[in-house]
């Protein structure tokens, strides 16, 4: 569903992203982790269509995502850290507008069954969202993604700042989109969280995929130890 | 999906409370501007309704008098008011409503309705057109810096860019939510502003007139808010939208049409009214008035009509001589009228004209001079009642010296006329010009707006794409 493969990316002097390679298939999580700057963020941008590669072929679903950049979109779903919301709206408005742009035309009903299902609290439905916790817009947005149907969700370090009952309840939700057979792409600092919800984990360094690895039968500290022997690889050389 | 738009930007503007806030205002203001208004037009056109009743009764009562007697006791002409002075009183509070129909003298227009303000009055200034214009304008301005600069900041911009729907679609919502809140706002400051006409059923609106005049006013005030949305879409920060917006507020409502009537002004300048005066005492005396001259002036008076009518000698005629001798000064007299009031209204004309070019730089400056057009309070409306005037004084003296030198025999200033000749002298009629008319007039300002608001949204709706296209970047 997502492919990126030998992708270069450079701005400027500085390289973001250096032969990439990387495939993420429906129904699967995968995490990228790594440091600010190892280029987690670039790759999104990139399946986004929002960044164009240097080298290298980038699809998602078999389309170009700079060439077919409408298309590629609709068949995304995107949540970054801080989930844009419109504050004077509640959550209900905000999902009902999203929605509607996403081409869709759900009855009050379903949206509210929809924010329930992640885990919204049904009083807090109808407030206005410059009141909630970055957890609840979190849930706002996989609200809107949800709605959306995509084949693919793109993650940004969803997680950072939650609580973590927050990030525990977060991380249930994401496999609700595998289970729809959704490809979910997901940069993050965050290894038990990564270890928690993926099927592979792609450790990133300096614009390089330097590991991929099943997290299956490995726990989060075997799983921080190989991540910290790569970046202390990375400092020595 | 633009529907969506639209309402989603609708539903944010009614629960912001700088809208709020600033409607509630507005509205305040616009009512007591409003009732303000539409209280004087309706007391100015009852007083000069029983002025102009008084006038012709004692015109008519006058009794038994001499016709060129009766021409310095004279008659006013009155200028109606217009309904939509209520609404834009432009220069009418500034601008004499009364002209005193006298022999011999065009006197300047009288009445003017500024000398019997009160200062108690605290609306007299305030009128529901300059709100529009002024306070309407900045409200667009405070509500809409935000529009793309606000999303981009909150990050929404990006989630637009991200959800995969074309750009057009998301210009079109932001263009359509811009023309139905200008829409919507303009339609209840106009409600409000021309309601109470309904109350003063002796003022003529027109509603055709009205119609146009909400239309004009609704092109100006979308071509003023695309321009704010293009700043707001090509300034990175609500901070520097902001500062841009105001700045452009500022040019348009103050500094332009200030600066443009400061610069007509020094264009073409006034005449020193003194001066004016003087010059018609001076002119406007004709040799058959007084000293050396008026022998041989009144001399050649008699031979060219002795001419005109093939007789040898005057007293054949049976014409009274004073009465040709006063008709012969007074078209001596409006010659000198006509080119000193003719340069007069060339320079009104030509100061006029300066700011109906500088329209084309301000679409407000644009929507003041048509709305003041439309509402018959602007400089051209003057002179066109003074011209009107003006030329029903000469239609009257004329009637009475006629009658005086056909009917008079020798009697000349001992001769008297009564109630038939009075009463058939005619009442003054303001010809009012037509819509059409004005709109055609005012088609410099008129295409002002249209270029001002295809480009403003040709500039809006391009920028708007491409802070899109640019949010969907690293």
């Amino acid at each position: 569903m997502l492919s990126v493969q030998n992708v270069t990316k450079t701005f400027g002097h500085h390289t973001a992203l250096s032969e990439l390679t990387l495939e993420v298939a429906s129904g699967e999580t995968v995490c990228l982790l790594g440091a600010n700057g190892a280029g987690k963020t670039t790759t999104i941008n990139l399946l986004l269509g929002f960044s164009a590669p240097d080298q290298g072929v980038v699809r998602v679903d078999g389309r170009d995502p700079i060439k077919e950049s409408i298309k590629t979109r609709q068949a995304l779903a995107y949540i970054p850290e801080n989930v844009a919301l419109y504050p004077s709206l509640s959550g209900l408005e905000n999902l009902a507008y999203f929605d509607r742009l996403s081409g869709h035309k759900r009855s009050s009903a379903e949206l509210k069954a929809l924010l329930l299902d992640v885990g919204l609290q049904e009083r807090d439905i109808t407030r206005p969202v410059s009141a909630y916790s970055k957890g609840m817009r979190q849930k706002v947005g996989l609200a809107i993604a949800f709605a959306k149907k995509a084949k693919a969700l793109l993650l940004d370090e969803p997680m950072s700042g939650l609580d973590p009952k927050a990030a525990s309840d977060f991380t249930q939700r994401l496999t609700t989109f595998n289970d729809a057979g959704c490809a979910v792409l997901i940069a993050t600092h965050d290894i038990f969280r990564a270890k928690e919800s993926a099927s592979r984990i792609g450790i990133m360094k300096a614009g390089r995929l330097v590991d991929m690895i099943d997290p299956t039968g490995l726990d989060a500290g075997r799983i921080e130890q190989i991540y910290l022997q790569h970046m202390h690889a990375d400092v020595a050389s | 999906m633009i529907t969506a738009i639209i309402t989603k930007e609708l539903r944010e503007f009614s629960r912001d409370r700088r809208f709020l806030t600033l409607a509630v205002l507005l509205l305040m203001l616009m009512f007591a501007a409003s009732v303000d208004g539409w209280n004087r037009a309706r007391s100015d056109d009852h007083a000069r309704q029983f002025a102009e009743h008084s006038d012709h009764h004692i015109w008519v009562e006058q009794g038994e008098n001499n016709p060129h007697g009766a021409a310095h006791f004279a008659r006013y002409a009155f200028r109606p008011t217009p309904a939509l002075s209520a609404f834009d009183p432009g220069v009418f509070d500034f601008a004499g409503a009364a002209f005193w129909m006298e022999a011999h003298t065009q006197n300047p227009t009288s009445l003017r309705r500024v000398e019997d303000v009160a200062i108690s009055t605290p609306f007299a200034a305030l009128s529901p057109a300059w709100i529009i214009q002024v306070v309407g304008s900045l409200a667009l301005a405070v509500l809409l810096f935000q529009t793309l600069a606000g999303e981009r900041e909150r990050g929404t911009l990006r989630a637009l860019a991200a959800i995969g729907i074309p750009a057009t679609q998301v210009v079109a919502g932001k263009a359509g939510s811009v023309l139905s809140l200008v829409t919507l706002l303009s339609l209840i400051i106009f409600l409000i502003a021309l309601g109470p006409s309904l109350l003063s059923p002796g003022l003529d609106v027109c509603g055709l007139r009205v119609l146009t005049l909400i239309g004009v006013y609704l092109i100006g005030l979308c071509a003023f808010a695309f321009v704010i949305v293009a700043i707001s879409a090509v300034l990175r920060t609500s901070a520097s939208a902001f500062t841009a917006a105001i700045s452009f507020w500022v040019a348009s409502a103050i500094i332009i049409p200030i600066l443009g009537g400061q610069l007509a002004a020094s264009l073409h300048p006034d005449m020193d009214e003194q001066a004016l005066k003087n010059t018609i005492q001076l002119e406007a005396q004709s040799p058959f008035w007084t000293g050396d001259a008026r022998g041989p002036a009144v001399a050649a008076l008699e031979e060219k009509v002795l001419e005109e009518f093939g007789a040898e000698r005057f007293e054949d005629l049976g014409f009274d001589r004073e009465a040709l001798i006063l008709q012969a000064h007074e078209e001596f007299a409006n010659a000198v009228y006509d080119r000193l009031y003719g340069a007069l209204y060339d320079t009104h004309q030509a100061q006029d004209q300066v700011l109906r070019y500088l329209s084309l730089a301000s679409p407000l400056l644009a929507v003041q001079r048509v709305s003041a057009a439309l509402s018959e309070t602007d400089q051209s409306a003057q002179i066109r009642f003074a011209q009107q005037s003006e030329a029903h004084r000469r239609t009257i003296i004329e009637m009475l010296n006629r009658n005086m030198m056909i009917h008079a025999g020798d009697q000349g200033f001992s001769y008297s006329a009564g109630r038939d000749l009075w009463e058939s002298i005619p009442d003054f009629v303001n010809v009012r010009p037509s819509t059409l008319d004005i709109l055609t007039t005012m088609r410099v300002e008129l295409i002002s707006l249209g270029i001002w608001l295809l480009l403003s949204i040709l500039l809006a709706l391009g920028l708007v794409r491409r802070a899109l296209l640019r949010e969907a970047q690293p």
